[in-house]
């Protein structure tokens, strides 16, 4: 929140995998997708089995009241319809979204300026 | 309640991410084939599951006060040993505070069958035993106060270990002893969480180190229906496996021993004559592939895999080596002993053995322990505890004498020769006595140098390369095959053996730089031979002409001991079918996976305290697994 009291947002990419550069507006390009819908699978070969790093804000007003907090994406694997569509031998109707990114979101921590 | 809110979260994000789309609606035109489908298969891939689902790691080979030899310096107890395997911290002897990383699901505390317990009593002054000669000379020398006498009489009390004879009567302080530790497993065995497998160490020609841990499936009212079967009842291992043979049969309990690494044995553990001497019978060979189904293949006295007089071409096969004598530093050893003490040697001998026989005295699975003499299991790289507390962290302890040579100062092994290793994996139903000792009578097991990297390994004749890109390995895996430890029989016209493997990386350690499956065979004219495959590896490696693969490189910084996982793989999978198979042949094959490199117990140890090493002390290790083999079986 900033000093006229207007709440603001940001995402920042903090760790990625596959030597990936983020492009001239600063989003990384997306990691791709290896699933094969007909047989409901994927392979692990993009991503990374681990992401570990330090990261310091680097738009931070000691004054401004803000929360961080994390989100971590998975690469795409198949989405619960895909294993249906697979396992039952059927064809779900055209705009099924297939694909998922799983994700964990975890609680935030929170800054408070001194009053 | 909880339940209730679960639910409707569910329903409510379904009916967000598609509102267009009800079961009742869009999927109705594929009603029958639905029907048919379900008819037929469980929608639940986990649904019916029976096999192992989880890997309880354990250590099957620590001592504690209790062990005569032990006793003499660590003041931890049994009870200590447990708190501290259970994840609690606990004070080691020379007053290091010590915790596991991550608890043992399972431990065999293993103390000495010999004079078992004698030490806390002695010290206590148990005025019984001090109207003993020897007995009160020993306590009088503890007590002085004068370090090189009590120095002098402890090597004394552990070259006891060694006699034919006790050097008094402590029958009536091992039954006691004995008693109370049953009691205390017990105690700690807590089914579902914590398996404190009741056990003990047959200590045979302490200098040969023929050393057997005896485990017991049962809990107290089993074991305490017999004593430790020590040396002073018979040095002969054979006797072991007949006073164990008998006490099942007696009892309808059931025991296994774990011989210990071979490679201090001077030719001697996997030796193809008995202790007489004399050619193994069938009878023989029978009653130890029966009562001996693991081998500790690696520990804290160096690694028992493989060696490279015995394996010139395996460039892994050089692995904290300790092969300048036998366990004592009394004999020098003969490069022509190698063979008989080495796991993937024994392997391939038991393969002549059985040729022979008709039955295979080697055919055992992969086990480790740490044999700490510390009560502490700890063998991670940065937390090694070493093993006794003459080595227990400090600065100095990597120059500090670990086993000392009577014949030459040479043989003298010194704090910085310890291999930080090792942890057993056992794919067990459930974390209890029972289920952990039947998996390892199937040998579905494996041997860590101290890492905690799952291991899958299956075989049979049907694996195809989807299999590998299965998520559910296992399920696939004994669906059309059989685990590590298993066997293969009369192989189908036309068919070669296929295996299934799979590996995923400790997470407090390396990435893994490879694996491979090593076979041994036996061929028409009654040579064994052997060969290494890299089957399934890291960063788009291309394997050389002479079809070695690349190393994984090294990103240790030794100063800082750290390293970066930017090489190597989280995990690795692949299905082999071997390129070499003969149907008529012989064989086994087993799992090595190899982590990439990350430093030693030695670089975490020169940075700690701030000390410089000569340049023969290693600095960086690439932690491994032997997984239990899968043996083929040819007809007839």
């Amino acid at each position: 929140m900033d000093a006229k009291g207007e709440l603001h947002e940001k995402v920042y990419d903090v760790d990625w995998s596959d030597d990936r550069q983020p492009d001239a507006n600063g989003k990384l390009p997306s990691v791709g997708s290896t699933v094969d819908l007909e047989n409901a699978t994927w392979t692990n070969t993009i991503g990374a089995g681990e992401l570990i790093t330090v990261w310091k804000d680097p738009d931070f007003d000691a004054k401004e009241s803000a929360f961080y907090y994390a989100r971590v994406i998975e690469i795409p694997t198949p989405r619960w319809t895909a294993y249906d569509a697979k396992r039952f031998g059927v064809k779900p109707p055209a705009g099924t979204r297939m694909t998922i990114t799983e994700r964990a979101y975890t609680s935030p921590i929170w800054y408070t300026p001194v009053k | 309640m909880k339940i209730i809110k679960v639910i409707v979260a569910v329903v409510a994000t379904a009916g967000i991410m598609l509102p267009s789309m009800t079961f009742a609606g869009e999927y109705h035109h594929g009603t029958e084939a639905v029907e048919k489908k379900l008819s037929v298969k469980e929608f639940s891939p986990y649904v019916g599951r029976s096999y192992p689902t989880q890997v309880y790691w354990g250590d099957q080979h620590l001592h504690t006060e209790i062990s005569v030899d032990a006793g003499t310096m660590c003041r931890l107890s049994q009870e200590d040993a447990y708190r501290f395997a259970r994840g609690e911290e606990v004070t080691s002897t020379t007053g290091v505070n010590a915790r596991l990383s991550r608890p043992l699901d399972w431990l065999v505390i293993s103390d000495h069958a010999e004079m078992y317990g004698l030490m806390p009593e002695l010290l206590s002054g148990n005025p019984d035993l001090l109207k003993n000669k020897v007995a009160k000379g020993w306590y009088d020398a503890l007590k002085s106060g004068d370090k090189k006498k009590q120095f002098a009489t402890a090597m004394k009390i552990v070259g006891a270990l060694n006699k034919e004879d006790p050097p008094f009567d402590t029958t009536k302080v091992v039954k006691s002893a004995w008693k109370k530790y049953t009691s205390l497993a017990d105690k700690y065995n807590e089914p579902g969480r914590f398996s404190a497998i009741i056990g003990y160490e047959y200590t045979t020609r302490g200098g040969y180190n023929l050393h057997r841990n005896v485990l017991f499936r049962g809990d107290a009212s089993v074991a305490n229906q017999t004593l430790p079967f020590s040396q002073f009842d018979s040095q002969n291992p054979e006797e072991l496996w007949k006073a164990l043979d008998k006490f099942e049969k007696q009892s309808g309990a059931e025991v296994l021993a774990i011989p210990h690494n071979g490679n201090l044995s001077n030719g001697l553990m996997f030796s193809v004559e008995t202790n007489d001497g004399k050619p193994y019978t069938k009878e023989i060979a029978a009653l130890r592939a029966k009562m001996e189904p693991l081998v500790e293949v690696t520990q804290i006295k160096g690694d028992g895999e493989s060696h490279p007089f015995l394996s010139p071409n395996d460039e892994f096969a050089d692995y904290e080596l300790w092969d300048d004598a036998n366990l004592d530093g009394t004999e020098v050893k003969k490069k022509e002993m190698l063979q008989y003490e080495y796991a993937r040697s024994a392997l391939k001998i038991g393969l002549q053995m059985e040729e022979k026989l008709g039955v295979n005295p080697f055919k055992f699975g992969m086990a480790a322990g740490t044999d700490g003499h510390t009560a502490l299991s700890a063998v991670e790289e940065n937390n090694f505890f070493g093993k006794h507390p003459g080595v227990e962290p400090d600065p100095k302890r990597w120059e500090h004498v670990v086993i000392k040579s009577s014949l030459d100062d040479k043989l003298t092994t010194l704090g910085w020769q310890q291999a930080a290793g090792g942890y057993t994996g056992v794919w067990a139903t459930e974390n209890t006595r029972e289920a952990i000792f039947d998996a390892m009578k199937r040998k579905e097991t494996y041997a860590t140098t101290g890492s905690r990297m799952r291991v899958r390994f299956f075989g049979g004749w049907e694996f195809t390369e989807q299999d590998s890109h299965s998520r559910t390995v296992a399920r696939v895996g004994y669906d059309k095959g059989v685990p590590m430890g298993g066997d293969l029989y009369d192989a189908p016209k036309g068919k070669a053996p296929t295996f299934l493997v799979a590996s995923v990386k400790d997470p407090y350690s390396g990435n893994l730089d490879r694996i491979q499956i090593i076979k041994g065979w036996l061929d028409a004219k009654g040579k064994t031979h052997e060969k290494v495959y890299d089957v399934a590896w890291s960063d788009d490696r291309k394997p050389g002409k002479d079809g070695k693969l690349p190393a994984v490189g090294n990103t240790v910084d030794v100063k800082n001991a750290t390293w970066a996982n930017t090489i190597g793989a989280p995990e690795l999978i692949a299905t082999w079918e071997d390129p070499d198979f003969d149907p008529k042949e012989k064989a086994f094959y087993y799992v090595r996976v190899i982590e990439i490199p990350t430093p030693r117990w030695t670089a975490y140890e020169a940075k700690r305290y701030g000390v410089e090493m000569p340049d023969k002390v290693s600095m960086v290790t690439q932690e491994r697994a032997y997984s239990s083999p899968i043996w083929y079986n040819p007809e007839g």
